[in-house]
């Protein structure tokens, strides 16, 4: 239970890549929404929020995005649910699924990029997917940096 | 009239004094489940009354069939265990459960003698007969009572911490941003983190333990991996955390395997901790990887000091049992729930392992750890 950071040194990993990446960002809870939007931004990329799949799906609709990382328990539609949509349309895109439970099984059946990552989980394993994907993702544009981000 | 015969005669006036006092007892029961009450409790009866019939070998047969807890989707729904299903979900507990079948037993005995029934020589039979049904369906509903509270405790301890996931998540997550963003406030942030670690730890702890109660069993998924690395890790973790106690690694042979990283992580942790926890001071503690056999993989952790108490040994590996601190005056907060061992045997048995402790003055305590290097598909 080591704790990284003790010294104190910025997360390197690909920051300005990182910059570029478009993160939707799916959590019910308001205060982890409010949490995780800020450690997800800290790491580089422009973080949009919702607070459930439908809401979600707007934003989806108005724009696209690198990675949709939502939570498995949402209000209403499913996060499992939500990703299985998402994926119906773009079998490629990037979804992370963020559950109390430990391994939702069948990752693979619902798509190629589709990841979990435990509630609770350590600032280390979230820059090891960031990496992960960021070396998957095409190479970016870079008028991308441009467009001013938005937030709900 | 034979006692068999007067009971099945007399359901009704039974009934009625017998439902009459377990609404006494839990007085907030619904009224809807009056219907429920009655059925349940003359079924018992009609059975209690064909037990009494039964020759002597049956019957003998039959009440040590009734005492074993049955389970699967074949199970019969019996009197006893319906109504001990129906009990358990009005909120009885046990004392009224046994309450109740005393006074059925008062009750039946109370009407058979102001019934103007003249005393026979049958009368001691069915009296010793009738008591050995009543207790045979005493056992019979306690066990799927007890059974059933357990279930659902279990249950609500599956969701409790689960539930706790997600501030646990928030205070993680918003402390790690503190850290990156205000590295003024290290030294605190890096406190609540290792707190919350704690925390999801025993969050972890917890879950693992209602799920193997709820019989669903360690979820392990084997990938390969280098066990004298995975051990390296673990105790540089550990050393991090506490600084200033020896902990050597030994490793030789070849390490490698197919586990699950993050559960032997788990259960590497618990056996060190404990190692320290438990082991004389300022003496070092060992692990070892041994991976010189063939289909084996052995993981040892060792420490000096006062050995495990005979007593405590047998339930070693059952929760809820820690032994006593070895001193008193220890400032550290107590680390575990006392599933740690328990859990970390749930674990080895995913991988299709075993683990093993002994204990002595002079060799100090060495838990054995055998892990096959690969398994059969991940149970889910």
């Amino acid at each position: 239970m080591a704790v990284k950071g003790e010294e104190s040194m910025p997360r390197q990993s690909s920051e300005t890549a990182l910059k570029l990446v478009r993160i939707l960002y799916v959590e019910d809870n308001d205060d982890l929404r409010a949490s995780i939007c800020m450690l997800l931004e800290d790491a580089g990329p422009q973080v949009v929020a919702a607070r459930n799949a439908e809401e979600a799906i707007r934003l989806l609709q108005e724009r696209s995005f690198d990675i949709v990382m939502t939570d498995v328990s949402l209000p209403g539609m499913s996060g499992t649910e939500f990703a299985r949509h998402v994926l119906e349309t773009c079998p490629a895109q990037w979804v992370v699924l963020c559950s109390g439970y430990e391994f939702p099984h069948g990752l693979a059946t619902l798509g190629a990029n589709v990841r979990s990552l435990p509630k609770g989980f350590e600032l280390e394993e979230l820059d090891a997917l960031l990496d992960e994907i960021l070396e998957a993702l095409p190479a970016r544009a870079e008028s991308r940096v441009d467009e001013p981000p938005e937030r709900p | 009239m034979r006692l068999a015969d007067f009971i099945t005669a007399s359901i009704e006036p039974i009934l009625v004094e017998w439902v009459a006092f377990a609404r006494t007892l839990v007085p907030t029961a619904p009224d809807q489940n009056e219907l429920t009450l009655r059925d349940d409790a003359a079924s018992i009866l009609i059975e209690i009354a064909r037990d009494m019939r039964l020759p002597e070998d049956d019957r003998e047969r039959r009440a040590r069939s009734r005492g074993l807890l049955r389970r699967g989707p074949e199970i019969e729904a019996t009197p006893a265990r319906v109504h001990a299903l129906n009990r358990a979900r009005s909120g009885f507990e046990t004392n009224q459960m046994v309450s109740e079948f005393r006074a059925l037993r008062a009750t039946v005995i109370r009407l058979w003698s102001s019934s103007g029934h003249h005393l026979t020589s049958d009368d001691l039979d069915d009296v010793s007969r009738f008591n050995e049904a009543v207790d045979a369906a005493l056992a019979e509903s306690l066990k799927y009572f007890l059974a059933e509270v357990d279930r659902a405790r279990n249950l609500f301890l599956g969701v409790l911490g689960h539930d706790l996931r997600t501030p646990l998540a928030t205070i993680m997550s918003c402390t790690q941003h503190q850290l990156c963003a205000r590295p003024e406030t290290a030294h605190e942030s890096q406190i609540v983190l290792r707190s919350a670690a704690h925390m999801r730890a025993l969050v972890d702890d917890l879950l693992d333990y209602t799920r193997s109660r709820l019989g669903v069993g360690a979820v392990v998924e084997p990938k390969p991996m280098h066990l004298d690395r995975f051990a390296r890790e673990t105790v540089e973790e550990i050393i991090a955390i506490h600084p200033g106690r020896p902990i050597e690694l030994h490793v030789k042979g070849d390490a490698q395997g197919n586990w699950d990283a993050s559960r032997l992580h788990q259960v590497l942790s618990n056996l060190v901790v404990n190692a320290l926890k438990y082991g004389a001071p300022h003496t070092p503690i060992e692990v070892a990887v041994d991976g010189t056999g063939e289909d084996v993989v052995v993981l040892t952790v060792h420490n000096f000091g006062a050995p495990i108490p005979t007593n405590i040994m047998l339930d070693l590996f059952d929760p809820l049992i820690r032994g006593a601190a070895p001193d008193d005056t220890d400032a550290a907060p107590d680390a575990s729930l006392g599933l740690g061992l328990y859990i970390a045997r749930e674990i080895v048995s995913a991988h299709a392992g075993t683990i093993g402790v002994t204990s002595s003055k002079d060799d100090g305590t060495r838990f054995v750890v055998r892990l096959p290097r690969h398994l059969a598909p991940a149970r889910l």
